[in-house]
C-alpha cells in the first residue's frame, strides 16, 4: 500500500512537468511557427482548418495553434510569456484594432518592409506598421424581422424607448468580456457625447439581457427572446447562406442613422520573432500568405467576416449586407477605454 | 499509515491551496501600499456589488429555507417508517444538474418563446434577478430538505412517545423534542446554500442579465477575462466572497459548541435504526415522489431539442465529433474522483488519531474544509500564477484541471466519508481479531463494508460534480482537450445551437445518474457526511 | 468434524506475572484454569475485569515478562488472532454488514475454510439454537437472545482452546438467561476449554461458574491484584 502512494506522489506532478517539457522541446524545431489565436479560429470548421494548411504548404513550415478564450487573452499570454521569461510564440493571429495599442508593444513592426498584396487592403483597414489586417465586419443590430418587420434604419436614441411592443427589445454582449459588446459601448459614447450617462440610465429599462459573449447573446436572439441583437452584419450572410432557397431569410442587418463601429481582425509577428535572417523570412512569407488572394477567399464562410482584399469574389450574401451610413471612430487609448469602462458600470447601478 | 496520511495531506493543502491563494494574492497587490490596497476594498462600485451578492444569496436561502424545512420534516417521518425509500433519491438529482444546463433549461421555460409563455403564463422573469433566484430555490430547496430529513429521523420515536403520554401538546413536542434535534441540520445546510449562492456565477451571469444583476464571482470573471484582466481587482473580489462564505459557517461552528456545551444531556449521532410501529399514510409517499420530481422538472426541458438534433448527434458520435470531448470529460472526472477520494480517505484516517474535541483537530477540519468557500476561479488562477513557470497551462493540461476540481470537490468527499471515524464499533474490530484475522482480513471484511458505500458515493459524487464543472476546465483547456461542458458553450459559438442543447441533454442524463449512483449506493451515510 | 472431537487438543490456562498498567491504576494477576473449568472473576464495577479479558486477548499491552501460557504456549508473544481464544463480547459486537450465517462463520473463512462446508457447519449450529431459519437475515433484525446465540456460535465455532465471556447475559430477562446458561453449560460438556467469564449477577456465578477470581482493589490504592478463591458450584 505504502510504495503505492509514493508512487502516485511523484507521478502526478511529473504529469505537469511532462506537459510543459513537450511544449518547450517542440517550440525549439526550426521550421515550426507557433501561434497565439483566439477560439473559433480552431475549432472545426473554423478558419485555421483551411488557412493553416494552406500557410504550411506555401510557407514550408510547421504551424503549432495555441488558442485560449478569445482575442483579449492573447495579449494576457503575451504578459505571462514576459513573466516567465519563456516567449514561446511568433505570431499573434487574431486581435483586433481595439487591443491593438495594448498590444503592440510586444509585438515586432515591419520597419521599411510590407507584405505582397498589402496595396489590395482598404485604406481605411490599415492601423499600423506591424498590424496586418485580415479581415473586418461592421457591427450592428441584427433584426428577427418574423418580430419586428422594421427595417428601416434607426437612432441609437431610439434604444431608449419600446420597440413595436418590446419593451425589453435587444440582447447586448458585455464591453468588459466581448469585443462587440465593447464596441457598441465605445459607439454610444461616440455618439451621445456629454449625455452619455443619461443615456445608458435611459436604456437600462430596455436591454433584454447584457450576455457575456456574443455567442450566449446569439443563442438568446436565435431562441426567439429578443427581436434585436448587437452582432457583426455578417451574421445576416450566414442566415442568408443557411437558409434553404424559396425561403426568405429573417435575419436582417438595421443601420444606425448615426453610423456604426468597425471590427477588424489582424495578424501580428511577436517582438523578438525575427530575429535571424531564416526567420524574418518565415515569418514575412506567412504575413503574405494571409492576405493572399486564396487565403483571403476562405475569409467569408470559414470565419463568417469580410475579407480586406477588394479583389477577392464574395459569396452573393455578402454582395447584398448593406452598407452603413457612416463608420464610427471610437476611442482605442487604454486608458480611455478603461475610463469610459468605469463611467458605464457607475451609470447602469440602480 | 498515520504519519503518511497526514504528510499527503498537508502537502496536498499546501499545494492546492494555500500556495494558490498565496500567489493570487501577492500577485494582487505586489507594488500597493497597505493603504492603497485597504481603499480598493471599499470601492463604491464593489461595495454595491457586495451588497447585491447579500441580497440575491439572503433571499435564495430564505426562500430554501422556507420551502425546505416543512419539506424535510414531513421527508424525515416519512423516513423513519421506510428506511429503503427511493425519495431521497429522487431528491438528489438535482444536484447533478450542471449550472450551464440548468441555465439554458431555465431559459427555455421563461423566455419570451419559452414553455410557461406557450401556456399563456409570461412572468418576464428572464434575465432579471428574480430569474436567478428562482434557478437557485430549484437546484437548493432538495438539499436543504435532505438534511431536515437526516436530522428528523434522528428523533426517537419514543421520547415523542414519552411526550405525548406526559400530555405534551404537538408544538411542545416539537418545540422540545424535535427541533433540537433538526436545528443544526437546518442551520447547517442555510449556511451551506447561501454560500453556494454567493459563489453562484453560470445562473447569475445568463438568468440574471448581466450588469447591473452582479454578484461578486461574475464581477470577478470579468476582471480576469478579455481586455481587463485587473488581477487586483479579482483578487479584492475573491476576498470579500471568502468572507461572506466563511464568516457565516465560523459563526455556526462557535455558536454550536457554545449551544452544545449548554445542552450536556442531548446525546448527538444516534444509529440510524428502523422504527417499528404505525407510520405516516402511505399517500404522503406519493406526494413527496411528487414533490421530488417536481424539482426535477424544469431540467426536463432541455430534452425539447428537434428530433433531427438527436440524429445528428448520433452521427457525431459515431463520427468521432463529439466522442473526444466525451471520453475527456470522463478521463477529468475519473481523475478529479480518485485524487480528492483518496486525500479525503487519508485526511480522514490522519485525523482520526486526533482527540475528538481537540481545538487542532478542529482546526484541520475546517481548514480542510476551507475550499468550499473559495471560488473556483480564483483557485484556478491562483493555480494558473503558482505553477506557470513550471507548466504551461495554454498547452492545455489535464492534471491541472484535474487538481483544481479535485480541490474544489475535496470538502464534499471529506463530508461524505468524515462520519465513518466517529461511528466505527471498535468491539466489532476486536472480535475479528479474536476471531483470527489478520489487519487486512479486518479491513477487508469489517471495516471496508462500512466503507464502500460512502467511498463509491463520493467518487460518483465528485464525478458527476465534475462532468458538469465549467470554472477549473476554462483555464487549462487546449484545442486537444475540450471537456463536454466547454463543446457545448463552443457549439453555441458556431450557431449550433440546437445540437449544443442536445449535448447539454446528454450531459444532464449522465450527470443524473451519477448522483442517483451515489445516493443508491450510499443511502442515507452518505446524508449524514454531506449534510454535517 | 463434530464439535466434541478433538477435545484432546484442550489445555490448561495459567497466568503469571501478568500485569497491566493504566495511567492511574495497575493490575496483576497470577492464576490458573484448568480444562473443563469455568471462572468466574468477581470485583467492583470499574475496578478492571473487561480490561483484564482484553489484556489476555492480546487486545491491551501487557508488561513484558507476562507468561499466559496455554499448554506449553507462551500467547503473550503472539498477537490477538493467533491466540484462539473465543471472545463473547458484552455488546454482542455482531458485525452488521453480514448476515446471521456469515457472523457465525466468520472463525472458520478466517481459517480458510471453503464456503460449502463453513456454510453446513453453520447451519448446523442454528439449528441446535433454533436459529436455522434467520441463516440469512441481518443481524440487526434479530432479538437480544437470538443476537446472544449468535454471538455463541461465533465464539465456539472455530473451537478456540481458552473462551472469555464478558457479561454475557446482561441485558437478557431472567427466563432467557436460564435457557442460555443451560445452552452453554450444555456446549461447555462437549467442549470443555478454559472458560473464563466476567460477570456482575450471582445467578450466572452460581449457575456457570466452578470457582471464582477475586480482584483486590483497595480504594485509594493504584495496585489491583487478583487471586484464586475456592468455591462450590
Amino acid at each position: 500500500m505504502k510504495p503505492l502512494f509514493f508512487i502516485a506522489g511523484i507521478a502526478l506532478p511529473g504529469l505537469f512537468l511532462i506537459q510543459g517539457g513537450v511544449s518547450a522541446v517542440q517550440a525549439a524545431e526550426s521550421n515550426e511557427i507557433v501561434l497565439y489565436t483566439y477560439d473559433s479560429i480552431l475549432t472545426k470548421g473554423g478558419l485555421g482548418e483551411k488557412l493553416f494548411p494552406l500557410i504550411e504548404k506555401k510557407v514550408g513550415c510547421k504551424i503549432k495553434a495555441l488558442a485560449w478564450g478569445d482575442a483579449g487573452q492573447i495579449l494576457t499570454r503575451l504578459q505571462v510569456d514576459e513573466r516567465r521569461k519563456k516567449p514561446v510564440a511568433q505570431i499573434v493571429f487574431g486581435i483586433d484594432q481595439q487591443i491593438w495599442p495594448s498590444i503592440k508593444a510586444w509585438t515586432e513592426d515591419w520597419k521599411s518592409w510590407t507584405p505582397k498584396g498589402y496595396e489590395k487592403v482598404g485604406k481605411n483597414l490599415k492601423i499600423g506598421n506591424g498590424f496586418l489586417p485580415f479581415d473586418y465586419s461592421f457591427l450592428g443590430v441584427i433584426a428577427n424581422t418574423k418580430l419586428v418587420p422594421n427595417r428601416k434604419p434607426v437612432s441609437v436614441f431610439d434604444l431608449t424607448r419600446s420597440l413595436e411592443g418590446f419593451n425589453r427589445h435587444i440582447v447586448l454582449e458585455d464591453p468588459r468580456t466581448s469585443t462587440p459588446g465593447l464596441s457598441f459601448l465605445l459607439m454610444t459614447e461616440a455618439i451621445t457625447g456629454s449625455s452619455f450617462i443619461k443615456f445608458w440610465k435611459d436604456f437600462r429599462p430596455h436591454w433584454l439581457t447584457i450576455a457575456p459573449s456574443w455567442s450566449s447573446a446569439y443563442h438568446l436572439f436565435i431562441r426567439g427572446e429578443a427581436p434585436w441583437v448587437w452582432s457583426y452584419f455578417t451574421s445576416q450572410a450566414y442566415h442568408e447562406e443557411k437558409t434553404p432557397s424559396g425561403e426568405r431569410n429573417p435575419y436582417q442587418v438595421v443601420l444606425f442613422k448615426e453610423g456604426q463601429p468597425l471590427q477588424i481582425e489582424g495578424v501580428a509577428a511577436v517582438r523578438g520573432s525575427m530575429s535571424t535572417v531564416e526567420s524574418r523570412k518565415r515569418i514575412q512569407k506567412f504575413l503574405e500568405v494571409v492576405i493572399s488572394p486564396e487565403a483571403q477567399a476562405l475569409i467569408p464562410t470559414s470565419n463568417w467576416m469580410l475579407p480586406v482584399r477588394s479583389d477577392v469574389r464574395l459569396p452573393e450574401s455578402f454582395k447584398r449586407l448593406p452598407r452603413p451610413l457612416k463608420v464610427i471612430q471610437v476611442k482605442t487609448d487604454p486608458d480611455e477605454v478603461k475610463q469610459v469602462l468605469n463611467e458605464w458600470a457607475r451609470s447602469i447601478q440602480p | 499509515m498515520i504519519f503518511f496520511s497526514a504528510l499527503w495531506t498537508s502537502v496536498a493543502w499546501v499545494l492546492a491551496v494555500l500556495v494558490p491563494l498565496i500567489a493570487v494574492l501577492s500577485f494582487g497587490f505586489s507594488g500597493q501600499s497597505s493603504a492603497e490596497g485597504a481603499a480598493g476594498f471599499f470601492d463604491p462600485l464593489i461595495l454595491s456589488v457586495v451588497k447585491l451578492t447579500l441580497v440575491q444569496a439572503a433571499s435564495s436561502t430564505a426562500i430554501c429555507v422556507l420551502m425546505g424545512y416543512p419539506l424535510g420534516l414531513f421527508l424525515g417521518k416519512w423516513l423513519q417508517f421506510h428506511p429503503r425509500s427511493r425519495i431521497p433519491t429522487l431528491m438528489a438529482l438535482p444536484y447533478g444538474v450542471s449550472t450551464l444546463v440548468a441555465a439554458m433549461a431555465w431559459i427555455i421555460l421563461l423566455g419570451r418563446n419559452g414553455v410557461l409563455s406557450g401556456l399563456g403564463i409570461f412572468p418576464d422573469w428572464a434575465y432579471t434577478l428574480k430569474a436567478a433566484i428562482l434557478a437557485h430555490v430549484f437546484l437548493n430547496v432538495p438539499w436543504v430538505a435532505l438534511s431536515v430529513a437526516y436530522s428528523r429521523t434522528q428523533v426517537p420515536l419514543r421520547e415523542i412517545d414519552a411526550s405525548i403520554t406526559l400530555g405534551g401538546s404537538s408544538w411542545q413536542i416539537y418545540r422540545f423534542v424535535t427541533w433540537p434535534r433538526v436545528k443544526w441540520g437546518l442551520l447547517s445546510a442555510a449556511v451551506q446554500v447561501f454560500s453556494l449562492c454567493v459563489m453562484s456565477f453560470t445562473l447569475v451571469l445568463i438568468l440574471g442579465g448581466g450588469p447591473p444583476v452582479e454578484t461578486l464571482e461574475t464581477l470577478l470573471y470579468s476582471f480576469i477575462r478579455y481586455r481587463a484582466l485587473d488581477i487586483q481587482s479579482a483578487v479584492i473580489c475573491g476576498l470579500w466572497e471568502m468572507v461572506l462564505t466563511l464568516a457565516p459557517w465560523f459563526v455556526l461552528i462557535v455558536f454550536r459548541r457554545w449551544a452544545q456545551h449548554n445542552e450536556k444531556g442531548l446525546k448527538w449521532g444516534v444509529h440510524f435504526q428502523p422504527i417499528s410501529g404505525v407510520g405516516p399514510p402511505l399517500y404522503w409517499g406519493w406526494l413527496l415522489s411528487g414533490v421530488a420530481i417536481f424539482f426535477i422538472l424544469p431540467y426536463l426541458v432541455v430534452f425539447s431539442a428537434p428530433l433531427a438534433t438527436w440524429h445528428t448527434l448520433a452521427l457525431g458520435l459515431i463520427r468521432g465529433d463529439w466522442f473526444e470531448a466525451l471520453v475527456i470529460s470522463i478521463e477529468l472526472a475519473c481523475l478529479s474522483a480518485a485524487l480528492s477520494v483518496l486525500t479525503a480517505i487519508l485526511a480522514v484516517f490522519s485525523l482520526k488519531t486526533l482527540p475528538r474535541m481537540s481545538p487542532l483537530r478542529r482546526l484541520f477540519e475546517t481548514l480542510l474544509t476551507l475550499p468550499s468557500g473559495l471560488s473556483i476561479l480564483v483557485l484556478a488562477l491562483g493555480f494558473w500564477l503558482a505553477y506557470g513557470q513550471w507548466v504551461d497551462p495554454f498547452e492545455g493540461s489535464l492534471a491541472a484541471m484535474a487538481s483544481v476540481q479535485a480541490t474544489v470537490f475535496f470538502p464534499l468527499a471529506f463530508r461524505i466519508l468524515w462520519p465513518l471515524s466517529e461511528i466505527g464499533s471498535f468491539t466489532q474490530l476486536d472480535a475479528a481479531f479474536t476471531l483470527g484475522a489478520s489487519r487486512f482480513q479486518v479491513f477487508r471484511w469489517v471495516e471496508w463494508p462500512r466503507w464502500r458505500g460512502p467511498v463509491v458515493s463520493s467518487i460518483a459524487a465528485v464525478a458527476g460534480g465534475s462532468l458538469a464543472e465549467l470554472g477549473a476546465v476554462s483555464f487549462f483547456y487546449s484545442e486537444k482537450l475540450i471537456p463536454l461542458p466547454l463543446l457545448i458553450s463552443r457549439w453555441m459559438a458556431k450557431y449550433r445551437f440546437d445540437e449544443a442543447q442536445g449535448l447539454a441533454a446528454f450531459l444532464l442524463l449522465v450527470s443524473c445518474f451519477l448522483i442517483f449512483f451515489a445516493f443508491r449506493i450510499g443511502r442515507m451515510s452518505e446524508m449524514r457526511g454531506v449534510l454535517r | 468434524m463434530s464439535f466434541g472431537e478433538g477435545t484432546s487438543q484442550l489445555e490448561d490456562f495459567t497466568v503469571r506475572n501478568l500485569k497491566v498498567t493504566w495511567p492511574d491504576f495497575s493490575l496483576s494477576a497470577d492464576f490458573q484454569i484448568r480444562v473443563g473449568e469455568r471462572v468466574a472473576l468477581i470485583g467492583k464495577s470499574g475496578s478492571g475485569k473487561t480490561t483484564l479479558l482484553r489484556a489476555l486477548a492480546g487486545l491491551e499491552p501487557v508488561e513484558p515478562g507476562a507468561e499466559i501460557l496455554l499448554g506449553g504456549r507462551n500467547l503473550a508473544v503472539l498477537p490477538a488472532q493467533k491466540r484462539e481464544i473465543g471472545f463473547l463480547f458484552q455488546d454482542h459486537a455482531l458485525f452488521e454488514s453480514m448476515n446471521v450465517l456469515d457472523n457465525c462463520t466468520f472463525a472458520l473463512r478466517m481459517q480458510g475454510v471453503a464456503r460449502s462446508i463453513r456454510d453446513e457447519e453453520g447451519r448446523r449450529w442454528l439449528k441446535k439454537v433454533s436459529l436455522a431459519e434467520h441463516a440469512l437475515s441481518s443481524v440487526t433484525t434479530l432479538s437480544g437472545g437470538e443476537r446472544q446465540r449468535v454471538a455463541f456460535i461465533r465464539a465456539l465455532i472455530g473451537r478456540p482452546r481458552l473462551i472469555f465471556l464478558d457479561e454475557p447475559f446482561s441485558s437478557l430477562d431472567l427466563e432467557l438467561r436460564e435457557t442460555l446458561r443451560r445452552e452453554f453449560r450444555d456446549l461447555h460438556t462437549l467442549w470443555p476449554a478454559p472458560v473464563l467469564l466476567v460477570t456482575h449477577d450471582e445467578g450466572d456465578i452460581l449457575a456457570l461458574a466452578t470457582a471464582r477470581l477475586k480482584l483486590r482493589w483497595d480504594s485509594g490504592h493504584p495496585d489491583r491484584k487478583i487471586t484464586r478463591e475456592l468455591t462450590t458450584g
